[in-house]
């Protein structure tokens, strides 16, 4: 017999009281698991999506919708853009690289965009299968695109008009899958990329320009639109004068995805706190039930711990028993509880919408995580302290008699 | 075996209890008796190195634990004290093997497997090995205490009130089995009480006399 074995069995001699015990750090460790890997991989993701994009253009209205619907894809866009003015920015010297993001269909949820072959450079993504698209009414998929629709290499689909599944299907403007992107752990892998001209050619048809005056269709032609677009600086001092100066000469919008993105996480900062404060408390609560526990325990075991004394059983290791039930209850509160909350966010990913779930994953390790057993176990040890101060004080001989 | 030596113990904020000089030889019985308030207690935990006199000598077996580290003590007194306090007080949270186990655990010592057999024939516990605690007659729960005291073979074996809670069939059974265990342990026998029934019981013992303390 060990520390640790009759520690266990000291445990479980009071079942009832463990359990609780156990339930309720179990709440507190999965409470604050889920907050800080939902956060952690919700800024990471953010971040991640936006390497390389110094500025968003498009029409003029909310800044952060802008960043949220051209960069990440979860929000509709402000409205479309002139392609000629696009083209009088491309000329601009402080322009690097504009990639057009054309939007307005969708596939079972997730966003088919109309683009350049750049917007995959632009992540460092590459192909698993096939080729990018050679010409309009080609598409590849994304890899989380892919596997959830399940299609594959040659097979042939039709966009859905809008961004809610539910919409007008294009049944006559069908796509044929050229390609499957390797994953990138970036919002490509939620995307459906295709030519730019091919969301001109689904449209066209939409608006009738079959049945249109050559006239008519050349003015279309003239009045080409996107609905955004990514732009690159040659050096960072143009972050100062480029979207003032698109913001005042031009009827678009610039809008600085850092600058947005600060805001942004300082709001979603706020929840998380609010959750991360919860699953705090929870975590306290659980500390001063153990707490009560291991101090009635002492009271309870009292004549058990002084006999233990009389046989020989050094002080200190007392304090060891105790300080072992409580960390025993801990580390396996740690496991349910980090198990817990990665079935939370399997859950959470399960639940969201179809475009944004590779912005939570489940069984994803992160070194924030270190803190959950860290405060777990410090405060385990912590409800402990005073219970084993308490056993070292025992009057042996008092406690043996008084029984 | 057991020597004292104008031995006085003083409580903070308590009495002096100053006891009287012993030389008890090995393998005798000695009979602690006298009122509540003289000693007693004070006495078996001073001879079993849980508190450490004020003044004078005690020692055990050619040891004095007052000049033992605490470490060495508590090791000290696993080895050489067995201990049978009242009503046994065995763990109600284990079963009656690992009440016996928790010897092994104290002194983390591994049990002598023969002398724990030996007892568990002797004292008939075999088949109460698994039982818990509650499951126990009075007369078992003795027996188990009275192997757990026995299991290190030690030098003493102290008895504190050990026919307290007994009746009269039954306190005479208790006093003949422990007088019984220590004499084939060899072990000196000290038995502190204020029940006639066990000094009849043991009819050649020496007693030392305790007087109460004064204020």
């Amino acid at each position: 017999m060990n520390t640790l074995s009759l520690s266990w069995r000291y445990l479980w001699s009071r079942p009832l009281a463990t359990v609780l015990n156990l339930l309720l750090l179990t709440l507190g460790v999965t409470a604050m698991a889920f907050v800080l890997s939902a956060r952690e991989q919700i800024t990471h993701s953010f971040e991640r999506d936006l390497s390389g994009i110094d500025a968003v253009i498009g029409a003029k209205g909310s800044p952060i919708q802008l960043i949220m619907s051209g960069v990440f894809h979860l929000d509709v866009p402000p409205g479309n853009i002139r392609l000629a003015d696009l083209e009088t920015l491309r000329q601009h010297p402080q322009v690097a690289r504009i990639i057009p993001l054309s939007l307005g269909d969708n596939l079972g949820g997730y966003r088919i965009v109309g683009t350049t072959p750049d917007y995959v450079a632009l992540y460092g993504a590459e192909l698993a299968q096939g080729q990018l698209w050679q010409q309009p009414m080609q598409a590849v998929l994304g890899a989380h695109v892919a596997t959830s629709t399940g299609l594959g290499l040659g097979q042939r689909f039709v966009g859905v008009h809008g961004l809610d599944p539910r919409g007008k299907a294009h049944d006559l403007h069908p796509y044929t899958i050229t390609g499957i992107l390797a994953p990138c752990r970036c919002v490509l892998d939620r995307l459906v990329l295709t030519a730019t001209e091919s969301v001109w050619l689904v449209h066209d048809d939409l608006h009738g320009m079959a049945q249109m005056s050559p006239e008519e269709r050349a003015s279309i032609e003239a009045e080409r639109e996107v609905t955004m677009a990514l732009i690159s600086y040659h050096s960072p001092l143009a972050a100062v004068t480029f979207p003032r100066f698109v913001n005042t000469q031009t009827n678009m919008q610039a809008a600085a995805p850092a600058l947005e993105l600060t805001r942004l996480l300082t709001l979603l900062g706020a929840g998380t706190q609010v959750l991360q404060g919860f699953g705090l408390t929870l975590l306290l609560m659980a500390a001063l039930s153990i707490f009560v526990a291991l101090w009635a325990a002492v009271r309870e075991r009292e004549t058990d711990l002084a006999m233990l004394r009389m046989l020989g059983t050094p002080a200190r290791r007392l304090v060891a028993l105790l300080l072992t039930e409580a960390l025993a209850l801990a580390l396996l509160a740690l496991l349910l509880g980090l198990l817990l909350a990665q079935a939370l966010l399997a859950a959470m990913a399960g639940w969201l919408p179809a475009g944004s779930t590779t912005l939570l994953q489940a069984w994803r390790w992160s070194p924030v995580l270190l803190w959950v057993p860290f405060t777990a176990l410090l405060l385990a040890a912590l409800a402990a302290a005073l219970p084993a101060w308490r056993v070292q004080r025992l009057d042996v001989m008092s406690l043996l008699n008084r029984n | 075996m057991i020597r004292t030596l104008a031995l006085r113990h003083t409580w903070r904020d308590g009495p002096t209890l100053a006891y009287p000089d012993l030389q008890c030889p090995s393998g005798q019985t000695l009979l602690l008796r006298g009122p509540s308030g003289s000693g007693k207690s004070t006495w078996l935990a001073l001879l079993a190195g849980l508190l450490t006199p004020t003044d004078g000598l005690l020692e055990v077996a050619g040891v004095q634990p007052a000049l033992l580290k605490q470490s060495q003590r508590d090791h000290w007194r696993a080895r050489q004290i067995g201990f049978l306090p009242q009503r046994g007080l065995l763990s109600a949270a284990l079963s009656v093997h690992d009440n016996l186990q928790l010897v092994a655990y104290a002194s983390r010592e591994a049990l002598d497997r023969s002398h724990f057999q030996h007892l568990i024939d002797t004292l008939g516990l075999g088949d109460l090995l698994q039982r818990r605690i509650h499951q126990l007659s009075t007369g078992q729960a003795l027996r188990v205490a009275l192997a757990r005291a026995l299991l290190r073979r030690p030098a003493v074996l102290l008895a504190d009130e050990p026919t307290a809670s007994l009746d009269d069939e039954h306190a005479a059974q208790a006093m003949n089995l422990i007088r019984e265990q220590a004499q084939a342990s060899a072990a000196t026998l000290v038995v502190a009480t204020h029940d006639q029934r066990a000094v009849q019981a043991l009819p050649g013992a020496r007693t030392l006399w305790l007087a109460k303390a004064a204020p």
